[in-house]
């Protein structure tokens, strides 16, 4: 190597050392300490409210969520079954109640029951409540028909003796001796040791 | 009953110095926050965005102010917490200029002449700033970052090794080829201004 060469690496390593040597010397700006623990301080005095914020707002959150589900849970328990598809009949076992002329007759009811969008379990009590719900008064008052009607004016119009009269059959039932001797019973035949009148 | 309370002693003596030694973040301030602004205006070249970086890593460290008595050499955690803050502001933020303006590369060698002006010498500083910066990007990143935490002067390579988490051999290594790889530049650019 040269002189000359050796002189131009030494110029370099010079000039290279010159510029690293002052490469980072920079200096903050006055207060930079004081700035940065004010920053700190801050940063401190935030934390703990945005914490507890948070914290906050998390136990709200669960707390609300859970008196939703509960909610549900118990209106889901306590909803009133609406009707279904079961198609119940009156039990030919319950006695019937007398009929009277004009009351309606009394048919067997069938009762359809429409589907229910919820699986929870059918309950029998509501139907049996929609079928025992009965008029305060029975039979169920019903506007007289035409004929009831005409009967009734005929029975106020005519004489009591006449109504009776009315009642009975215009001919006698008729009794031939073959029937006469037929009811009455053949006495003669009973023996007469089975007779206790002695 | 004795060997018991020489033992209490103890280890209530121990637990006081132990919590004498652990630094607080005050005192962290107090005696890095130079060091600290100077290892991210290596990196930044901008003496804001290398305070934002001061700031931002004396947060991180007081994030992990419970933890401080576990760090075995709290300068050099620091300076890691420094180095890699700057290092990620950089890429979120800033473009590094590359070395490939060739003639504006020849006009910042102009301020190496023996007669420069004092009154543009902050300006003539200036520009070899520049210089050496754009050198700099050129390099490997390896190579660029462990020469920017060299010039910082408060780092030893030992230390340097520390905050890079690289034997210290391989920091000398990295240190002398960047070294030849910016003497090499450094001449082409001398050459050229030579041959002009």
């Amino acid at each position: 190597m040269s002189d000359q060469e050796k002189d131009k690496q030494m110029q370099i390593d010079d000039m290279l050392d010159s510029l690293l040597a002052n490469y980072s010397s920079a200096e903050p700006r006055p207060g930079l300490e004081t700035r940065i623990l004010a920053n700190l301080r801050d940063a401190e005095e935030n934390k703990s409210p945005a914490g507890w914020w948070n914290f906050k707002w998390l136990w709200a959150g669960a707390v609300t969520a859970a008196i939703i589900v509960a909610a549900v849970l118990i209106g889901g328990r306590h909803r009133v079954a609406p009707p279904t598809h079961v198609i119940v009949k009156t039990s030919p076992a319950v006695p019937q109640p007398e009929i009277q002329p004009h009351a309606p007759a009394v048919r067997n009811e069938t009762v359809r029951i429409h589907p229910r969008k919820s699986l929870a379990p059918t309950r029998p009590q509501s139907a049996a409540l929609a079928l025992n719900e009965r008029p305060a008064v029975f039979p169920t008052p019903t506007p007289l028909s035409e004929q009831e009607k005409l009967l009734l004016s005929y029975l106020a119009g005519t004489p009591r003796e006449e109504v009776i009269a009315q009642s009975h059959s215009d001919e006698p039932p008729v009794v031939g001796d073959q029937d006469q001797t037929e009811a009455i019973p053949d006495l003669m035949h009973i023996p007469q040791k089975l007779s206790n009148t002695r | 009953m004795a060997g018991q309370a020489i033992l209490g002693e103890t280890v209530f003596k121990s637990a006081m110095a132990m919590e004498a030694a652990t630094p607080t973040v005050e005192t962290l301030v107090a005696d890095h926050s130079r060091m600290v602004f100077r290892i991210a205006y290596s990196i930044l070249r901008n003496h804001h965005d290398a305070e934002d970086a001061a700031q931002e890593c004396f947060l991180r460290a007081w994030k992990h102010k419970e933890r401080l008595h576990e760090v075995s050499n709290t300068k050099t955690w620091l300076a890691r917490i420094a180095w890699t803050t700057a290092l990620d502001k950089r890429r979120a933020g800033r473009k590094m200029l590359s070395f490939n303006d060739e003639e504006s590369g020849e006009e910042l060698l102009e301020s190496f002449s023996d007669g420069t002006p004092a009154a543009d010498e902050q300006l003539a500083i200036r520009q070899r700033h520049e210089l050496l910066q754009r050198l700099i990007a050129g390099l490997p990143e390896d190579l660029g970052q462990t020469l920017e935490l060299s010039t910082v002067q408060e780092l030893n390579s030992a230390e340097i090794a520390e905050v890079m988490k690289i034997p210290e051999g391989s920091v000398r290594t990295r240190l002398f080829r960047a070294r030849k790889q910016l003497k090499e530049k450094l001449a082409v650019l001398l050459e050229g201004k030579r041959h002009v």
